[in-house]
């Protein structure tokens, strides 16, 4: 199965763990990505805070860009996934929009013929791999360590996939590696995104709320780069300590792929606790 | 700007055509998870804004707390898209000079970077952010330090291949 890959801006800096361990697991499932040759920002929560029809028109290019190419577009970032559809929902609803996205873009010599489908990396394996391929790779034995699946807000929201308050693919998936999912109340609440900078004591009081919800994991797992770094960097100072995995470097886990090759080493919080370190 | 217009403004922005369909429930506030952080609720920002009140209403602080988690969105009885009426909120306030404190400056910090290189650089915007705190710069630079230690940074990268029409589109719009 071949798609474009979308990776955003954080996958290749803060986030890069998740973009090492996507790498390292999807060729066990015939899964084909082709990073989207010169994308740019997505524009996330900030530009669209700017200006919506800007916000639009550029992450339009790289809707533009994926419809020349596959035409199916792979991104495991929530805020990614939600801005790129949100772009082609406005587009295809509002005239208004689609003329202005349509004129910024001639202006780049681009065009966008409203068919590019966009997914999140958890879709891919969860619809188009499936729980029992998944479950057929496994390698190693998970089902002592009970693990917390964190879908945050927006993968699973207005433009997302899944029940946008009590999803359960993720759950699914933690079955289907053998390990036991935790039911806890917090796992599509918001981790408050940008607001541990710019309003310290609210972002600060919505990773606590999520990491108490979910006491009695042996670890956490997450779909998006800034619930990990957020729920990770912070939990010290909160008094937790709980390693935060991405749900690709879980499979990574299960699938015996050593630590470093799946990018454990660069997590905060050690997860060495739970795997062999070698 | 006349109290009228922000409102026509608001209704006939994409998205914001579903504002007159409010009917004051509160689902939106009740749900919102930084309640207890902002001046003023949701429910109560569009009453004020379908009231007239433009200078509460674009010097409110909440729009700024807003995480965008959607929460209210998905669960407003009348199908409101509150998280975007939230932004068609904000881009009036950008537009009308009314964006003071944090985050404003952290947005536009992040829209300088995506001018100039096509992509978010997160240590370049971080630093950007903490240079004018640096009563918090301190917490923060144990994190930096470990995450050089990673190679989880970029202190710098060439700008994307399409930069400059990236740069027309968002120019010309």
């Amino acid at each position: 199965m071949e798609y474009s890959y979308f990776p955003g801006c954080s996958l290749k800096e803060t986030g890069i763990a998740y973009d090492i361990s996507i790498s390292e697991i999807t060729p066990f499932f015939g899964i084909e990505l082709t990073e989207l040759s010169d994308w740019n920002c997505c524009g996330a929560t900030c530009y669209i805070s700017i200006d919506r029809a800007t916000a639009c028109a550029i992450s339009a290019r790289n809707l533009s860009l994926a419809e020349r190419e596959s035409g199916v577009l792979v991104t495991p970032c929530s805020a990614c996934y939600t801005i790129l559809k949100k772009t082609n929902r406005y587009i295809k609803k509002y005239p208004e929009v689609k003329e202005k996205v349509g004129s910024a873009l001639n202006r780049a010599g681009l065009s966008y013929g409203e068919s590019v489908e966009v997914l999140h990396i958890l879709e891919v394996f969860v619809k188009d791999i499936g729980y029992s391929a998944l479950s057929e790779k496994v390698k190693r034995d998970l089902s002592n360590l009970k693990i917390a699946p964190y879908y945050g807000c927006q993968l699973v929201r207005g433009d997302g996939f899944d029940h946008p308050e009590a999803p359960e693919s993720l759950d699914r998936l933690i079955e289907a590696l053998g390990a036991v999912p935790l039911k806890f109340s917090h796992k599509a609440r918001c981790c408050g995104g940008t607001l541990n900078v710019t309003k310290e004591e609210a972002g600060l009081s919505l990773i606590k709320d999520v990491l108490k919800s979910a006491e009695g994991a042996d670890l956490i797992i997450t779909t998006c780069p800034l619930c990990q770094i957020n729920l990770d960097l912070y939990q010290r100072r909160l008094g937790f300590s709980i390693p935060i995995l991405y749900f690709t470097q879980l499979i990574g886990v299960a699938l015996g792929l050593s630590a470093a090759r799946i990018g454990l080493n660069k997590l905060f919080a050690k997860a060495d606790l739970f795997f062999e370190w070698r | 700007m006349l109290a009228m217009d922000i409102l026509s403004e608001i209704e006939s922005a994409p998205g914001g055509e579903k504002l007159k369909d409010c009917i004051q429930c509160g689902t939106c506030s009740g749900s919102c998870p930084v309640v207890e952080y902002i001046d003023y609720t949701p429910r109560r920002l569009f009453a004020m804004a379908k009231a007239g009140m433009v200078d509460e209403v674009l010097s409110a602080e909440s729009i700024w707390i807003c995480c965008s988690c959607y929460l209210c969105t998905v669960r407003c009885p009348r199908g409101i898209e509150i998280t975007d009426i939230m932004y068609v909120i904000k881009n009036i306030a950008q537009r009308e000079r009314r964006a003071k404190g944090d985050a404003p400056f952290l947005i536009e910090q992040f829209s300088n970077i995506i001018k100039r290189f096509g992509r978010n650089r997160e240590f370049h915007l971080l630093s950007s952010f903490f240079l004018r705190h640096p009563e918090k710069a301190f917490y923060q630079l144990r994190f930096a330090k470990k995450m050089a230690f990673q190679k989880r940074l970029i202190l710098y990268e060439r700008p994307i291949s399409g930069m400059e029409e990236l740069k027309a589109m968002i120019e010309g719009a």
